[in-house]
C-alpha cells in the first residue's frame, strides 16, 4: 500500500498527544465495535503539583488616601458657644469625618461627626474648655490619616464667648 | 452466543488495557493536589504522562484594580505547563475563604507585612465559600502554551477583580501585596488539536 502524500484527505489524522493516546485508542476500539467511530473526547483532569507555600497569585492593595488640608476652626458669628470647622475639598473622596479633643492637641480625640459631604461643620453649646479638632476623608473606603490640628478654640464658661 | 476473539484482537485488547491502566494512574498522580516539589510526585507513571501545572505569583503586570476595604481588586498569576502540549484551562476550584491571602511589604512577597496576615487581611478569592473546591467558570478558556526546549510553557494572567477584601480590613494591610491562596485546582484539557491564542485578561 503507497503512503497517502501530506494533505491528502485519506490520510491518518495526525497522532493525538500523549494525554489523549489511552483515551483516543480506547475510543478507536469501541468505535470499531459499532462500525462508527465516535468522536475522540479529550482527558480532563483537576488539581496540580504545588511547590511548598506556593500562591494563588498576587493582588494588591490601595493606600490610604492623603489627609485633607486647609483644616482650620472658627468660633460662630451668629450664636454663642458655636464653632466651625472648614477644610478645602478633596478631589475623589467619597465623605469627611471630624474628631475632637479637648484634652490637647495629640490626644483625646473623639469623633464628632461622620459621613459629612462638604468641607464645613458646626458645633453649638460648647463651653469652659479649648477644643481641638482634626479631620480625615473617606475615599475608596479606606479612610486618611488625620489632619494637622487646629489651633484650639476657647469658649468662656458663662459668657460662652468664643476666642 | 459466544465470540472466540482473533490472537491479533486479543493483543489489541491487551495493550489497551495496559494503556488506560497507565493512563489511570498518571490520572491520580494529577489528582494528587500538593507535593512539595513541582510535578514530580508521581514517579514514573507521572512522568511519562500528563504532568501537573504550577501556578505561582506575578507581580508583572502590576494589579490595575487595588484592594479596597469592602473592594475587588486584581489577582495576576502565572501558569506554568511542564508538558508538551498545551492545556487549556476553563474552571478553577477555589480554596476556602476561611484562610486569608497573607500580606507582603513588597511585590516580591518576601517581608511579611505585620497585623495584615492569613488571620486578619479579610482577603479572600471572590465567590470563595466556607467549603473548599467551589467551582468556578473561566469567561474565556486559558490556553498555556506546551514545554519547548526544555523551557516549561508559561502564561501569565490577570483575574481582573477576583480578589476581595473585607470591610473590615485592618489599615495595616493599606498598600500591601497579598500571595493569594493557592488553587485546589483546575479544570483542564491536554493536546488539544489547535491551537488558540490566550487572552491575558480573564474573569469568572
Amino acid at each position: 500500500m503507497s503512503r497517502c502524500p501530506p494533505g491528502d484527505p485519506r490520510r491518518a489524522p495526525a497522532r493525538p498527544g500523549p494525554a489523549r493516546w489511552a483515551v483516543g485508542l480506547l475510543a478507536a476500539l469501541s468505535g470499531a465495535a459499532s462500525g462508527a467511530l465516535p468522536a475522540v473526547p479529550q482527558p480532563v483532569w483537576a488539581g496540580w503539583a504545588v511547590a511548598a507555600g506556593a500562591s494563588g497569585g498576587q493582588a494588591t492593595a490601595g493606600s490610604a488616601p492623603a489627609a485633607p488640608t486647609g483644616v482650620s476652626s472658627a468660633c460662630g458669628t451668629t450664636l454663642l458657644g458655636s464653632l466651625s470647622v472648614s477644610w478645602t475639598a478633596v478631589p475623589g473622596a467619597t465623605s469627611y469625618t471630624v474628631f475632637e479633643s479637648t484634652t490637647s492637641a495629640t490626644s483625646g480625640f473623639s469623633l464628632a461627626a461622620a459621613g459629612l459631604t462638604g468641607t464645613t461643620w458646626s458645633s453649638t453649646f460648647l463651653a469652659g474648655s479649648y477644643w481641638f479638632y482634626v479631620v480625615a476623608l473617606i475615599g475608596s473606603n479606606w479612610q486618611s490619616g488625620p489632619s494637622t490640628v487646629t489651633g484650639p478654640r476657647q469658649i468662656a464658661l458663662l459668657s460662652l464667648l468664643c476666642s | 452466543m459466544a465470540f472466540r476473539l482473533s490472537a491479533r484482537a486479543g493483543r489489541a485488547i491487551a495493550a489497551t488495557a495496559g494503556l488506560i491502566l497507565a493512563f489511570d494512574a498518571a490520572y491520580a498522580a494529577a489528582n494528587w493536589t500538593v507535593s512539595l516539589t513541582s510535578g514530580t510526585t508521581g514517579g514514573e507513571a507521572q512522568a511519562a504522562s500528563v504532568q501537573n501545572l504550577t501556578i505561582t505569583a506575578s507581580a508583572s503586570p502590576a494589579a490595575g484594580n487595588l484592594l479596597y476595604p469592602g473592594g475587588n481588586g486584581d489577582v495576576v498569576a502565572s501558569i506554568s505547563n511542564p508538558n508538551a502540549f498545551p492545556v487549556t484551562i476553563t474552571a478553577l476550584q477555589l480554596p476556602a475563604d476561611t484562610v486569608y491571602a497573607t500580606g507582603y511589604t513588597d511585590s516580591a512577597l518576601a517581608t511579611a507585612a505585620t497585623g495584615c496576615d492569613s488571620t486578619s487581611s479579610t482577603v479572600t478569592w471572590n465567590l470563595s465559600t466556607a467549603t473548599s473546591g467551589t467551582s468556578v467558570q473561566l469567561t474565556t478558556a486559558l490556553v498555556v502554551p506546551a514545554e519547548a526546549a526544555n523551557v516549561a510553557g508559561s502564561l501569565v494572567v490577570t483575574l481582573t477583580d477576583e480578589a476581595v477584601m473585607g470591610a473590615g480590613a485592618p489599615s495595616a494591610c493599606e498598600g500591601k501585596y497579598f500571595s493569594m491562596p493557592a488553587l485546589i485546582g483546575v479544570t483542564a484539557t491536554g493536546g488539544a488539536a489547535t491551537a488558540t491564542t490566550s487572552p491575558t485578561t480573564d474573569t469568572y
